[in-house]
């Protein structure tokens, strides 16, 4: 560990050497209609051959020796930029840049210096801006990121209606989901079928898959980074949509022009009014609201407040039903410390709760509500040392305070109190990272990352009996732990490495290493997760999960204006302590959940394709992943590896975009996955009048259900742009028609065995079935209206 | 509970659900043992038989000529259980009397077969069971009920003393309730060892979980609701726990949430570690109540 500091700080010191007599170039890449920072933009020194990307805030910093310079400022869908600039002193210049108007513009726009996929040291980062997935066939028209990302190499689901997503063979709780940097615990609506993320408000998604930058920790799978728009910094904007769904309403406007804005967005569902009939005094309903203001103090601060409120309702009258919904705040706080010192502060927090409730009367009822609270605290630094250092370094603190349960069940006006001990715990990082380019050919990232976790008291800590894996232990000690107390202590070095290597001016090999250590776990056994899954801290009894992945690529452009893009990844990633549970496990309201766990080991390993056409009136991309993801724990399957439950041997996905006319364009996607592993009974036997299954060979999902696949469509029809007097009109609105699942394939989400009803005939036992349930069984159609003006 | 809110969920999304074949890996006929028996007046068996291919429904083969004993392992008595003239494979011990039952709460006890040479054996214990108050009826509540729907409820207090498991049977007319779905288990006077309510009334859901599970097959009046509690061991509460997420497969949204299928976990262990078992062995002791379902019986707020 002091050898790696000691590396940094010589690199640190040396650079800073290296630094005399040079001069910073900074400033922020913006949207010209907007104001809104444009992430990722490309900063090129036409005369060096070498740029700068601007990072989340659109701020960069390139550090030079003074001299003239043509500096170019690009990025996908806009008009490039160059200014000519004397440098003789540190300068600033913040750059707008206009978007090209029609999609046919963009083409010729985007058709130069969009080589970032061969010459970006990051590997296995899917990214898609809100464009492209605006663009894409969804499920009842609602546009939604988390489908979208699944259409991704190397990212699947389980089934329509699945919460989450599973990214390289990682469960759907190993993966960090932020929004604005606040953890989102469950990014789902209606149980799987929506995200939480409001598209209307989001920017920018991107999904760390490998090479995880040492900024980032605390899930052994994936990050999902998800920032929100600043809100339109020039003028009034409201979009807006209506949908079989939901209907959403945004509003973004300067407070003060170019100086801070603000945008809030809304969705509702309305299922509920429209079955109201049906319904009685049922609600049922599911809501969100966005919204985030910035203001820019001066040009060396600037402040970001955003917050997310959503719930889910599900009630079957006044006094029963429940809900579940997730809440966060984030502030932020950019500062130039100075011309190569960019500094952000964040400060987050973040709540999922869910509600349950029963009520016969007021003397027998039962009730019960859970919440996970996190409160989280991330200085961090990039230091823009030279054209060919880029050092961050900074801190992560985070308090989790876990109430799994505050619960009453009133019998007969008696109430007793069931609920659980809260858990709480403490999440403490620091890291160093530093991307560095070594010479034209070869660059790289690396860093280390330092995380640690405390379990502390008050609490009540059990110890359990030692028994045989798969048996439920009894506990064996019992000891109330006083406010602060440190029960556990782990600690983790996470090294993290990436490498680029470029061929040729169109192809590149880069190569990846990271270490991952997740100390919060999500606790859930079934198929999908529900949103009444529980989070749990790692204790006394449940060790940390810790990832280790490899990833190797090799990524070309081609095509004559480079308008192709491919890339092939293999990833193997090895894990500990990843959790299964005990037959029978009762992981709903249980004091005793430890001892319902089990551990075991995991490894996913696989290769994925990806080839993109970024251009053209037809484009899209072709991805298709061959994978395995397995876990091996003592208990299960007499001990021998098993395929995970959301195991798909291949993903083919197939997406197009096609531009008929300035008013109609089409989209398709062609879905195809391997079935998803499950059990089958060999035999049947029968006790006290229950039939009941039995596999023979204690295997656990040695079988796979039938292969899924599907096919959407989607036609976006734009409304006229000009008046009948040919005046360009102020608003634009757009109709989008989509059928999902066009030839209504009845695509199996599981395989599940029962007896029938009916009395056997004589002389026979009961029969039995086996059945698929399929999730969606028809073609769905959909029709949305969606404006702006 | 997840009923309901699946079946809310189900007007919202267009699925479906349809019998399939499907082939199976061979199947190894393996010795099965059902042993649940209590302290009632009646003919008590035991039934041993072998497993059959999961499809077929043939009668399962039964596996005659086993002695079967129960000891009563702390008054040191034992019951021999003989198999039946007609019926292989089922052993039965009847009560020499009309006042007797079998053993006593509080003892422990042990099962041993005697099999094609190998010996199984498991144990149990007969504990406590509460006396039932009364059973009385209520308009039923949830999304799912129309005005004129009543639910059974009935009344038990809990014995003071953490640990006590109960298995609760509900007959209609005489007719056991023997659905998965109706298989209604106790921890105390809740439903599970970590959220204990102990010494009190059972809690909703417990008390209400007598009913048909079908409200189209709800009570009405004149119909005869009996109740049986019988008391079972932790272990057994694990078991039929299990039993009931194995078997209780209604399909439709609960797939979304259904836990992974896997075997359930016998209580019987073989002398010879090759030779398989299946099966459970408990011992209960069982109180019990009916009640006719009469204006005088229904609660009104």
């Amino acid at each position: 560990m002091d050898k790696i500091f000691a590396v940094f700080i010589t690199f640190i010191i040396t650079g800073n050497v290296y630094a005399q007599g040079k001069v910073a170039l900074n400033g922020y890449v913006k949207d010209a209609s907007n104001g809104e920072a444009l992430i990722g933009a490309t900063v090129l020194i036409k005369e060096l051959g070498t740029g700068v990307v601007t990072n989340v805030y659109g701020f960069y910093s390139v550090t030079l020796p003074p001299g003239s310079y043509n500096v170019e400022y690009s990025y996908i869908g806009y008009f490039p930029v160059t200014r000519a600039v004397e440098l003789s002193l540190d300068q600033r210049i913040d750059i707008e840049l206009g978007a090209s108007d029609t999609e046919l513009e963009e083409v010729v726009v985007t058709a130069e210096a969009q080589d970032a996929n061969v010459t970006d040291v990051q590997m296995s980062v899917a990214r898609l801006d809100i464009k492209t997935i605006s663009k894409m066939p969804a499920l009842l028209g609602e546009v939604d990121v988390i489908k979208s990302i699944q259409l991704l190499p190397g990212v699947s689901t389980v089934g329509e209606g699945a919460s989450g997503f599973n990214v390289r063979g990682g469960s759907v709780g190993q993966n960090l989901v932020l929004l604005d940097e606040a953890p989102v615990y469950n990014s789902s609506h209606l149980f799987g079928f929506f995200s939480v993320f409001n598209p209307d408000a989001v920017k920018d998604v991107q999904l760390f898959k490998g090479g995880i930058p040492s900024k980032y920790g605390g899930r052994i799978s994936s990050i999902l980074d998800v920032r929100m728009k600043e809100g339109n910094a020039k003028k009034f904007e409201a979009n807006g949509g209506v949908g079989l769904i939901f209907s959403r309403l945004a509003v973004e406007a300067p407070i003060i022009e170019d100086k801070a804005s603000f945008i809030l967005a809304g969705r509702r569902s309305y299922i509920d009014v429209l079955a109201a009939p049906a319904l009685d005094d049922a609600s049922l309903y599911f809501y969100d609201l966005t919204g985030k203001i910035n203001y820019n103090i001066n040009e060396k601060n600037k402040i970001y407040l955003s917050g997310y409120l959503g719930r889910d309702v599900f009630n079957f009258d006044e006094d029963q039903g429940f809900s579940w919904g997730n809440q966060t705040a984030t502030l932020r706080w950019n500062r130039l410390i100075n011309n190569r010192i960019f500094f952000n502060l964040t400060g987050v927090y973040s709540n999922y709760d869910y509600e349950l409730a029963f009520e016969q009367d007021d003397d027998n009822l039962f009730e019960w509500e859970s919440h996970i609270e996190t409160y989280n605290l991330k200085p961090e630094f990039t230091y823009f040392l030279n054209p060919k250092n880029e050092i961050s370094f900074g801190g992560d603190l985070i308090l989790y305070r876990f109430r799994p349960a505050e619960a009453t069940a009133v019998s007969e006006g008696s109430g007793t109190d069931i609920g659980l001990d809260d858990k709480r715990g403490v999440e403490a990082a620091i890291y160093v990272g530093n991307k560095q380019t070594i010479s034209s050919k070869l660059s790289t990232e690396y860093g280390i990352r330092l995380s640690s976790f405390r379990y502390i008291g008050a609490t009540t800590v059990y110890e359990y009996e030692d028994v045989e894996p798969g048996i439920r232990p009894d506990v064996v000690s019992e000891t109330e732990v006083g406010d602060g107390e440190v029960i556990e202590e782990f600690y983790n070095l996470e090294p993290r490495l990436s490498f680029r290597y470029q061929l040729n001016p169109f192809s590149s090999v880069k190569a990846s290493y990271n270490r991952m250590a997740q100390y919060i776990h999500l606790v859930s056994n079934t198929t999908a997760s529900i949103p009444l899954d529980v989070w749990t801290p790692s204790t006394n009894n449940i060790d940390p999960q810790v990832g280790n992945q490899f990833a190797l690529g090799y990524f070309r452009n081609f095509g004559e204006n480079q308008d192709y893009e491919f890339s092939v990844e293999g990833y193997f990633r090895s894990t500990q302590n990843e959790l299964d549970y005990i037959d029978g496990a009762d992981l709903l309201l249980n004091e005793f959940i430890e001892g319902e766990v089990l551990s075991g080991d995991g490894r996913a390993y696989g290769i994925e394709f990806y080839l993109k056409k970024n251009t053209g009136k037809f484009n899209g991309w072709l991805s298709y992943t061959l994978g395995r993801s397995e876990l091996q724990v003592e208990g299960i399957n007499k001990g021998d590896w098993y395929p995970n439950r959301f195991d798909q041997t291949h993903n083919l996905t197939l997406v197009g975009f096609y531009d008929y006319s300035d008013r109609i364009s089409f989209s398709a996607n062609f879905t195809f996955t391997t079935g998803t592993p499950t059990t089958f009974p060999t035999s049947r036997y029968e006790v006290q009048g229950y039939t009941l299954p039995h596999n023979d060979n204690q295997a656990r999902n040695d079988v796979r259900i039938p292969n899924y696949h599907r096919l959407d469509l989607s036609m976006t029809l734009q409304g006229k742009k000009f008046n009948k007097n040919g005046k360009e009109r102020k608003n634009r609105d757009y109709w989008t028609f989509g059928l999902y699942n066009i030839y209504a394939r009845e695509n199996p989400f599981s395989i599940y065995f029962a007896e029938t009803d009916g009395q056997p005939s004589l002389g026979q036992g009961p029969d039995t079935q086996a059945y698929q349930f399929s999730v969606l069984g028809s073609i769905v159609p959909s029709i949305s209206y969606n404006f702006k003006f | 509970m997840r009923a309901i809110i699946l079946s809310l969920l189900a007007m919202v999304v267009l699925a479906c659900e349809s019998e399939i074949d499907v082939d199976l890996d061979e199947s190894i006929p393996t010795l099965s043992v059902d042993a649940f028996i209590n302290n009632m007046n009646q003919e008590q068996r035991i039934i041993l038989y072998f497993s059959q291919p999961y499809f077929e429904n043939n009668i399962y083969e039964p596996a005659a000529g086993a002695s079967v004993v129960v000891t009563d392992i702390t008054q040191g008595i034992d019951f021999t259980f003989e198999e039946k003239q007609d019926e292989p494979g089922t052993y039965s011990w009847l009560p020499p009397s009309e006042n007797e039952t079998f053993g006593s709460i509080g003892s422990s006890y042990s099962l041993s077969i005697e099999y094609d040479n190998v010996i199984y054996s498991a144990s149990s214990a007969m504990n406590r069971a509460p006396t039932i108050d009364s059973i009385r009826f209520i308009e039923a509540i949830g999304p799912q009920a129309d005005d004129d729907d009543y639910q059974a409820e009935f009344f038990a207090l809990d014995f003071e003393g953490e640990g006590d498991t109960y298995w609760i049977k509900a007959y209609k007319n005489g007719d056991f309730l023997d659905e998965p779905a109706e298989i209604n288990l106790a921890y105390d006077a809740g439903t599970s060892s970590g959220a204990a309510i102990d010494g009190d009334f059972f809690i909703v859901p417990v008390k209400l979980g007598i009913n048909p599970d079908d409200t189209d097959e709800s009570y009405v009046f004149g119909d005869n609701v009996g109740v049986e509690i019988h008391s079972i061991t932790n272990d057994t509460f694990d078991y039929m726990t299990e039993l009931a997420i194995q078997t209780d497969n209604e399909g439709g949204f609960s797939q979304l949430f259904a836990a992974p299928p896997s075997n359930l976990r016998t209580n019987i262990i073989a002398s010879d570690s090759e030779m398989r078992v299946l099966g459970h062995f408990s011992v209960s002791a069982v109180s019990s109540q009916e009640q006719v379902f009469t204006q005088d019986v229904l609660r009104l707020d």
